[in-house]
């Protein structure tokens, strides 16, 4: 299981990356999430909203309402081009991080 | 008997006396729950352990309500800084009103209320340069034009203090309470140009360490 500390870091990143696929809503974000983590990245639900309202405030994502077929009201988010930026940014950050981490795993000291 | 709607609405009204309560950010919520709740009952559980669980999933109201109140900050410290802002013109207007009433009925104080004043001015002109000095040197980010502004402020800095310290103070016959209005005036110039300097070296080891990394 991961830390919370990293899961709460990662949670935009996470976020913007899968919006830069397909626009979609916040039930359907911790599915698809969980399931590519194998379950290992415990969310609690709700604390995916705040996250997705703070990328809103930030204009990074955009929402709308959208009634399903079953007649049940979803709000789909989806990525504006602040996000992109945001997302390589992020994605820059995070690689730096795994090449440090990894340089030091292939490292022998004598 | 189990009823999914009435389990709903109380759940609703439970968030809302937590604090809760945007319309909107509760049918947010209120979807999660039901897609949650019906996803389980496909895995066969049964309607009231579905919304249970379904309820825990998405967290307590307090917990809840604790991110969202986290989310809600920046407007509150722009509040925070208007309420300053107002306080602080308030303060003054006050004291410019008392400072005219003494002014009036005492014609042997009016010397220290233009010399407080001036200090007030000075010192507030000071702040908002130091406060102003970053953003502004900020933009400048072609290196020749910095290391001018720094020659530049330095030797300005220097004329300065030799102009106020070799001719205007002994030039001016003064008490010592005008001799330390004057002298915190004569600073002046000093305190912005240090406060020029200073942002200059904060944005240098900023881009630094910005370059550094760039390399990694």
């Amino acid at each position: 299981m991961l830390r919370k500390e990293l899961v709460a870091a990662s949670a935009e990143p996470l976020i913007l990356s899968l919006l830069a696929q397909d626009e979609s809503y916040g039930y359907a974000i911790i599915q698809e999430i969980k399931a590519r983590s194998q379950n290992r990245m415990e969310w609690t639900d709700g604390m995916l909203y705040p996250v997705l309202h703070r990328l809103e405030r930030k204009g990074q994502i955009k929402s709308r309402w959208v009634e399903a077929e079953n007649g049940r009201k979803r709000k789909y988010y989806s990525l504006k081009q602040p996000g992109k930026k945001a997302l390589a940014e992020h994605r820059e950050h995070w690689a730096l991080v795994h090449s440090v981490l990894t340089g030091f795993g292939h490292q022998s000291y004598v | 008997m189990f009823d999914l709607e009435q389990s709903i609405t109380a759940w609703r009204q439970q968030m809302r006396s937590s604090g809760i309560q945007t319309d909107a950010l509760l049918d947010e919520l209120e979807s999660h729950l039901r897609e949650e709740t019906s996803r389980q009952m496909r895995l066969g559980a049964a309607a009231p352990q579905a919304f249970e669980s379904a309820v825990q999933l998405l967290g307590s109201a307090r917990d809840l309500h604790a991110e969202f109140a986290k989310e809600r900050s920046p407007a509150i410290t722009r509040w925070r800084r208007w309420s300053a802002i107002g306080n602080g013109l308030g303060l003054a207007i006050y004291l410019a009103l008392q400072a005219r009433v003494l002014w009036r009925a005492e014609p042997s104080h009016q010397e220290i209320i233009v010399g407080l004043m001036g200090l007030a001015v000075t010192l507030g002109a000071a702040c908002a340069i130091w406060r102003l000095a970053p953003p502004v040197m900020g933009r400048v980010t072609n290196q020749t034009v910095r290391s001018w502004i720094a020659v530049g402020s330095g030797v300005v800095g220097m004329v300065w203090l030799i102009a106020v310290a070799r001719f205007l103070l002994p030039s001016l016959v003064l008490t010592p309470g005008q001799f330390a209005v004057v002298f915190l005036w004569a600073m002046f110039p000093l305190i912005a140009l240090t406060a020029f300097l200073v942002s200059l070296e904060q944005r240098q080891s900023a881009s630094v360490a910005d370059q550094r990394y760039r390399q990694l």
